[in-house]
């Protein structure tokens, strides 16, 4: 008797577990757009997915609409196109993203600047025509980067770029602050979690289905099919700088496309990528490419000072360098030899 | 599990007084406590039970859902091939053209990878190959993208040890 | 005491420990420990084992419910539920029927029983996945299973004598 409860017991649960399974299904939705330049990818789970999805695509497009660089009716466009002559008058959001970037060029001493876009034409990585240029090119071209030279108003809202021949490229903040508003504006819905990826820059919200966190994986810099590691998060961005995406080769040598502003060539660091982990995706953007450039015992540094975000590094040894404090939810990949800092 | 109604049938000894089972039924023998010879016999079977999928799993994946991943291939959000990729899997290649050029896609058993592109930066070409769920491959200028996915909704570490929602690069 | 209320306390204890046990197995054995994965070595097995042997069917699978619930209400994860569910089920009930036919001493019973569990674990994932390839797990996991439910044995053999001296359950109490 008591047996045969058991084996009906037995037969009965998996049953009703699929049972089971269904009801906790939400609705989910997905889009992949290309824009600012690269793939994008938005997945959100909840009773509002799709409206969500929509509304965080059309963020990305109004964005892109107001920061791109090359869109002529952007109001970067606009302020480059005013170099050395008048001030822009821009919205208020413009101008907070252009204010947040000098503040961080001006905490990493100038690693990371808005204004190094002559050199990225030089270079030839705006158009893809690669080149080396010869050093008096460079220092012509140098005289008109610098971020000290952007004159903001924060009364009027207006901004300048001072000498003729800037520009200013907020790329390598939009993709962040991007992130950031695409969540804000996917959260005003009945969501439950989402997976943000802006080529590469990952935002994720909430929980997976399973309940489980998002497993973001870091990019192995030297062998692109292999994980530096796994990130377990929740409610945070995460954003990787290398040199590894684009560049191109010339005698042997290679160059890679992030700048540095200070020699006017391409970042000579002893980094091979930098990841940031943080809630504040702008911020995670600026860092990630900031500490690159820096490399690794200035990034370390700048850490130790500013020790609130989680940073992952690393190096052409193919050592890892990662902060104590994501410690925990960081899964290094096997036969990575890894060091922890605090 | 039938075999346990049917070894009911071979002990009508089990003192069986308290149909509820509240009395232990170990309580008219000594319980053995030692390793014995059915013992021994017993662990052989399971271990030779582990073995079954082996036997079956070589023959049994024909449907796409029986692999553990899939190769897509999107262009500008439409999807254009896809391709079973894991063990018992024939190695397999699609070319795209448009007025790009051409774009060609191999997959094999052990994962896919964009073999050429006609595209100026090669970007898509230097990935190499892709393997593990949520990895992907992707061409700006063709607006090609090449992803794994597992077929298994549950990306848990459970089941896909290796799958991952997003890449960070 | 009585008997029944003796027995009655050492079964609430019995499922208590049951839970402590699976609650700090995974505080003392880290799951990266293993190389198979969905595996642990089971020491709630531990208790469900000593109570095939002193209690039978019932309160043994009344033990196994209520350690999943508890688990499930502590982590709120459905899907870890319905596969510690399954596979404890799948456990006791084998289990039960090796200790039945007593043929098996307590190394068999442990070890049929930790093998059930892997199978009922791939049995529940294979539907919810909607994956046959799942069953590609089963033989590491079911191995390994069998070797933790020799240990499971080993360590519960000294307890299970202590149990029974200590609460002196002998025939016929």
């Amino acid at each position: 008797m008591a047996a045969i409860v058991v084996v009906a017991f037995f037969l009965f649960f998996p049953a009703s577990c699929s049972g089971l399974k269904k009801e906790t299904d939400a609705t989910e939705a997905k889009e992949e757009i290309f824009a600012m330049n690269t793939y994008m990818r938005i997945e959100v789970r909840g009773r509002e997915a799709k409206e969500a999805v929509n509304a965080g695509v059309k963020e990305i497009y109004r964005l892109e609409n107001l920061l791109s660089r090359s869109i002529p009716e952007s109001e970067i466009f606009a302020v480059n196109s005013a170099a050395g002559e008048e001030y822009t008058t821009v919205s208020a959001e413009t101008f907070q993203v252009i204010s947040i970037s000098l503040l961080y060029s001006e905490m990493t001493d100038g690693c990371f600047d808005v204004t190094v876009a002559p050199l990225m034409d030089l270079w030839g990585f705006s158009s893809g025509d690669y080149r080396v240029p010869n050093p008096s090119e460079i220092d012509d071209v140098m005289s008109s980067v610098g971020y000290e030279m952007v004159r903001i108003e924060e009364d009027s809202g207006r901004v300048m770029l001072e000498k003729k021949g800037m520009s200013m490229d907020l790329g390598a903040v939009t993709k962040g602050y991007a992130g950031d508003r695409v969540l804000a504006v996917i959260q005003q819905y009945d969501i439950e979690s989402a997976l943000i990826n802006l080529g590469g820059n990952v935002t994720v919200f909430g929980k997976k289905k399973t309940g489980a966190p998002y497993h973001v994986a870091i990019a192995d810099p030297e062998n692109r099919g292999e994980y530096l590691g796994v990130l377990a998060a929740e409610n945070q961005s995460i954003v990787t700088s290398g040199g590894y995406e684009r560049f191109f080769e010339s005698d042997g040598k290679v160059y890679i496309h992030i700048m540095d502003p200070e020699t006017g060539r391409p970042a000579e660091t002893d980094l091979l990528s930098v990841s940031v982990i943080d809630a504040d995706g702008i911020k995670c953007d600026i860092l990630s490419t900031a500490l690159f450039v820096m490399g690794k015992d200035a990034a370390i540094g700048f850490w130790r000072e500013n020790p609130d975000f989680g940073m992952i590094l690393s190096d052409s040894s193919g050592t890892l360098f990662v902060s104590q404090n994501i410690k925990e939810e960081f899964s290094v990949a096997d036969g990575k030899s890894v060091v922890y800092f605090e | 599990m039938s075999k346990e109604n049917g070894n009911d049938g071979n002990a009508p000894k089990a003192v069986d007084r308290d149909p509820a089972g509240a009395e232990a039924r170990g309580s008219d023998f000594s319980p053995r406590l030692s390793f014995g010879v059915p013992d021994f016999l017993l662990i052989i079977v399971l271990v030779m039970a582990g073995l079954i999928p082996f036997v079956f799993g070589t023959l049994r994946a024909t449907k796409e859902s029986d692999f553990e991943k899939v190769a897509i291939l999107t262009v500008a959000g439409q999807e254009v091939w896809r391709c079973p990729v894991g063990n018992g899997s024939e190695p397999s290649e699609f070319t795209y053209s448009s007025q790009e050029g051409i774009l060609i896609v191999r997959a094999d058993k052990s994962g896919a990878w964009v073999a050429h592109s006609d595209c100026p930066d090669q970007i898509c070409v230097r990935t190499g190959k892709i393997s593990r769920a949520g990895q992907i491959s992707v061409c700006i200028p063709f607006r090609a993208v090449l992803r794994i996915e597992a077929t298994n909704p549950i990306s848990d570490a459970w089941i896909h040890p290796d799958g991952i929602d997003a890449v960070s690069e | 005491m009585n008997g029944k209320t003796r027995r009655l306390t050492l079964w609430g204890l019995m499922t208590a420990i049951s839970l402590a046990l699976s609650v700090a197995e995974s505080a003392i054995v880290p799951a990266a420990l293993f190389p198979v994965p969905g595996f642990r070595l089971g020491f709630a097995n531990i208790a469900i084992l000593i109570s095939v042997y002193i209690f039978g069917a019932f309160p043994s699978i009344g033990i196994v419910l209520i350690r999943t619930l508890s688990v499930f209400a502590f982590s709120g994860n459905p899907t870890v539920f319905l596969f510690s569910l399954c596979g404890g089920l799948a456990a006791v009930s084998v289990m039960l029927a090796l200790h039945r036919i007593r043929r098996f001493s307590i190394f068999g019973v442990s070890a049929g029983g930790a093998a059930a569990h892997s199978v009922g674990q791939i049995a529940v994932a294979i539907p919810i996945a909607g994956n046959v390839s799942v069953i590609g797990y089963l033989p590491a996991l079911l191995w390994a299973s069998i070797a933790a439910g020799l240990l499971i044995a080993l360590i519960s053999v000294p307890v299970y004598r202590a149990v029974v001296t200590f609460f002196r359950f002998r025939p016929g109490q």
